[in-house]
C-alpha cells in the first residue's frame, strides 16, 4: 500500500474578487521507502500541495470537495485537531524551505529536541538527551553540539539539525520543501546524500520539492512535473531525464545549461 | 585576448577582523577583464566573491595591491567618472529597485546624472531604447512600479539601468540565482548579447558552475579569499587540477550520475581535509596549459 496517496486534489485561493486555482485535480502516490520529487517553477502549486498534506494550509486556501489525501490509508482531510496533533511529526514530518531559520534562537539544540520528544512521547530530560544524541549522530553531528545555540552552528549544520528533529518520531513520510536552496552545492550534496542513506536505512519515504531538475534526477526514484497547478508528467527519474514526454518538461531541460558535453543552444522562451 | 584589460585587480588583499583574528576575504587576488569577454568567478558562500566585486566597485579600499582602470591606478580618482564606466547588477531584483518609483524614474536617474545635456525628449527616447535593448516593451513597462513586474522583468530593468551610462564594464553578482530556471536563460542570453554587441567586459559572479560555463570565456575558482585555479573555462571545467575545483564540480547536481552509483568521488570523501588545506595560503602558481593555471594545495 502507498504511504501517501493524493487523489483528485484541487486547491483554490479564494479572493474577494477572483478565485485562483493553485492546484488542479492532482493525483499521485508515494510507495514505502520511495524518494518522490515534485518539480516546477515558483507559483506552480508544489508548496501548496506540501502544506495541504500536513494540513498546514490556511485560508484563503480552500481544498475543494472530492479531493482526497490518504497517508497510510488514513484520510488526512477528515482529521480533527486532536488527531492532527497525533498525525503531524509522527506520520508526516516537514522540512521547510528556510528550515535553518526555523530553530528557536534562544533555546539550546537539546531543549528543542526535548520539546518534541517530551510533547509527543513524554520523555524525561535525560531520556531526551540520549535520544537526541542518537539522532544527531544520524546526521553526522557530534552530540557535544547539544548544548550549543543555533547561531553557533553553520547553516548546513542547522539544516541537518532540523532534519534530525523531523526524524525524531520515525515518521513514515518526510516532506522537504526546497530544503537546500539557501545552501552551497557542497553542503547541499552532503545533506541530500545523508537523507538518501537514511531513508534506505530507516525506510521512510520522501516527498522532495525543488526547481533544480538536475539534482532531482540524481536523487529521486520518480518525479512529477507541475505546470500552473497541474501535474503534467509523472515518470521514473531516468525517463524524465532521457525521454521526457511533455513539451514543458522538454523545455525545462532545454533551459538548463550543462556542466559537461555539448552546450545547450538556448532560446527557451 | 590581444587587447589590454579594461579593468584589473593587481595582487589585491582585503582583511577583516581584529589583529588577533584576521580573516582574508581577498588574499593576493589578481584578475583582468577584457572588452567583449566574460570572466566567471565561482565559489561557495563566504569564499570572497562578493568582496572581490565590492573591491572592483570601490565599495571597499584594498589593504594591499591596487585596482587598475585602463592600466592606470584608480585610487584617489573621481568616483563618479568611475561609476560612468563600471556598473553593477545585483543578486536580488526585488530589493535592487525602489518600490516607490516607476521604471521611468529608475532609468531616468542615471541619464540625468551622467548625461546632463540630454533634453526631456531625448531622455525619453533613450529610456525607450534601453528598454528595447533588454527586450521589454517601453509602452507597457515605462510607467510600471517594481511590484507590477516579475523577477525576470525586474532583473532586465536592473540591467537596463546599468547600461544607461554606456559602461565599459558590468559586474553581475549572482544575477540569476533568485530567478526561475526558465527565466534564467533569458537573462544569461541578454548578458551574452550585451557583451558581443556593446563590447562590454563582464564579471559574472556565481556559485552555479553550469551557468558560468554557459556565459564565460574565462573562469576563476575562489575559496577562502584566494583564486585557486583559473583560465580558459572549458579547460578548467574539463580538466580540473586543484582538489577544491574537483570537489566543487563533483558536488554540482548532475543528472547523469545518480547518488550512490558509479565510482566513488574521492573529493566528496575528504571534504574536510580539502577545505582545511585550501583555506591555507596556496603554493606558487603552476601552469597547467596555454591558458590554465593553479596554485596547488599544500600537502
Amino acid at each position: 500500500m502507498s504511504v501517501l496517496s493524493v487523489r483528485n486534489l484541487s486547491i483554490d485561493y479564494v479572493g474577494a474578487e477572483a478565485i485562483f486555482s493553485a492546484v488542479k485535480d492532482v493525483s499521485f502516490d508515494i510507495a514505502p521507502g520511495e524518494f518522490f520529487g515534485l518539480a516546477g517553477e515558483s507559483g506552480c502549486g508544489k508548496s501548496t500541495i506540501a502544506f495541504a498534506i500536513s494540513r498546514l494550509h490556511r485560508p484563503p486556501a480552500l481544498i475543494r470537495a472530492g479531493s482526497q489525501i490518504l497517508v497510510d490509508g488514513r484520510d488526512v482531510l477528515g482529521l480533527d485537531d486532536a488527531q492532527l496533533r497525533q498525525f503531524r511529526w509522527r506520520e508526516v514530518a516537514m522540512v521547510f524551505q528556510s528550515a535553518m531559520n526555523s530553530l528557536n534562537p534562544v533555546l539550546t539544540i537539546e531543549a528543542q529536541f526535548h520539546d518534541v520528544l517530551n510533547t509527543h512521547l513524554g520523555l524525561s530530560r535525560a531520556q531526551s538527551r540520549s535520544r537526541a544524541a542518537e539522532l544527531l549522530r544520524l546526521v553526522d553531528i557530534s552530540p557535544d553540539r547539544l548544548s550549543a545555540y543555533p547561531h553557533q552552528c553553520s547553516g548546513g549544520m542547522r539544516q541537518r539539525i532540523v532534519i534530525a528533529i523531523c526524524l525524531a518520531l520515525n515518521p513514515k513520510l518526510l516532506i522537504m520543501d526546497e530544503p537546500t536552496t539557501a545552501l552551497d552545492v557542497v553542503v547541499q550534496r552532503e545533506i541530500l546524500q545523508r537523507i538518501d542513506t537514511l531513508r534506505k536505512e530507516l525506510g521512510f519515504s520522501v516527498l522532495f520539492i525543488t526547481h533544480d531538475l538536475g539534482l532531482m534526477v540524481q536523487v529521486s526514484d520518480r518525479i512529477g512535473i507541475m505546470l500552473e497547478g497541474e501535474l503534467v508528467e509523472v515518470a521514473d527519474a531516468q525517463t524524465i531525464y532521457r525521454t521526457p514526454r511533455h513539451d514543458y518538461t522538454k523545455r525545462l531541460w532545454a533551459s538548463m545549461p550543462r556542466l559537461h558535453g555539448a552546450q545547450i543552444h538556448g532560446d527557451a522562451s | 585576448m590581444n587587447s589590454s584589460p579594461v579593468l584589473a585587480l593587481d595582487n589585491v588583499s582585503k582583511v577583516f577582523g581584529r589583529k588577533d583574528r584576521q580573516v582574508f576575504a581577498a588574499r593576493s587576488v589578481s584578475l583582468a577583464l577584457y572588452p567583449g569577454r566574460t570572466l566567471a568567478l565561482v565559489g561557495e558562500s563566504g569564499s570572497g566573491k562578493t568582496t572581490a566585486a565590492r573591491l572592483i566597485m570601490r565599495e571597499y579600499q584594498p589593504d594591499a595591491g591596487q585596482l587598475l582602470f585602463r592600466g592606470a591606478p584608480v585610487a584617489g580618482s573621481s568616483l563618479k567618472d568611475y561609476r560612468a564606466a563600471v556598473q553593477m547588477v545585483f543578486q536580488d531584483p526585488f530589493s535592487a529597485l525602489n518600490p516607490a518609483h516607476t521604471v521611468r524614474h529608475h532609468l531616468e536617474r542615471p541619464l540625468r546624472l551622467h548625461q546632463p545635456k540630454l533634453g526631456r525628449v531625448e531622455r525619453q527616447a533613450a529610456i525607450a531604447e534601453l528598454l528595447g535593448r533588454v527586450k521589454l516593451d517601453p509602452v507597457l513597462i515605462t510607467s510600471k512600479y517594481p511590484h507590477e513586474l516579475s523577477g525576470g522583468q525586474r532583473q532586465r530593468i536592473s540591467i537596463a539601468r546599468a547600461l544607461a551610462v554606456n559602461p565599459a564594464v558590468i559586474v553581475a553578482d549572482e544575477p540569476t540565482s533568485m530567478l526561475d530556471v526558465s527565466v534564467r536563460l533569458g537573462i544569461l542570453n541578454l548578458l551574452n548579447d550585451m557583451k558581443s554587441q556593446l563590447g562590454l567586459a563582464l564579471l559574472y559572479i556565481t556559485h552555479d558552475i553550469a551557468t558560468a560555463r554557459y556565459v564565460s570565456e574565462d573562469i576563476m575558482v575562489m575559496y577562502a579569499g584566494q583564486i585557486v585555479e583559473w583560465g580558459d573555462t572549458e579547460s578548467v571545467l574539463g580538466n580540473p587540477q586543484h582538489p577544491y575545483t574537483r570537489l566543487l564540480l563533483s558536488a554540482v547536481p548532475d543528472p547523469d550520475r545518480r547518488f550512490g552509483e558509479g565510482r566513488p568521488d574521492d573529493e566528496l570523501g575528504r571534504i574536510d581535509v580539502i577545505r582545511r588545506q585550501t583555506a591555507l595560503p596556496q603554493a606558487e602558481v603552476r601552469t597547467v596549459g596555454a591558458n590554465h593555471f593553479i596554485r596547488p594545495m599544500p600537502e
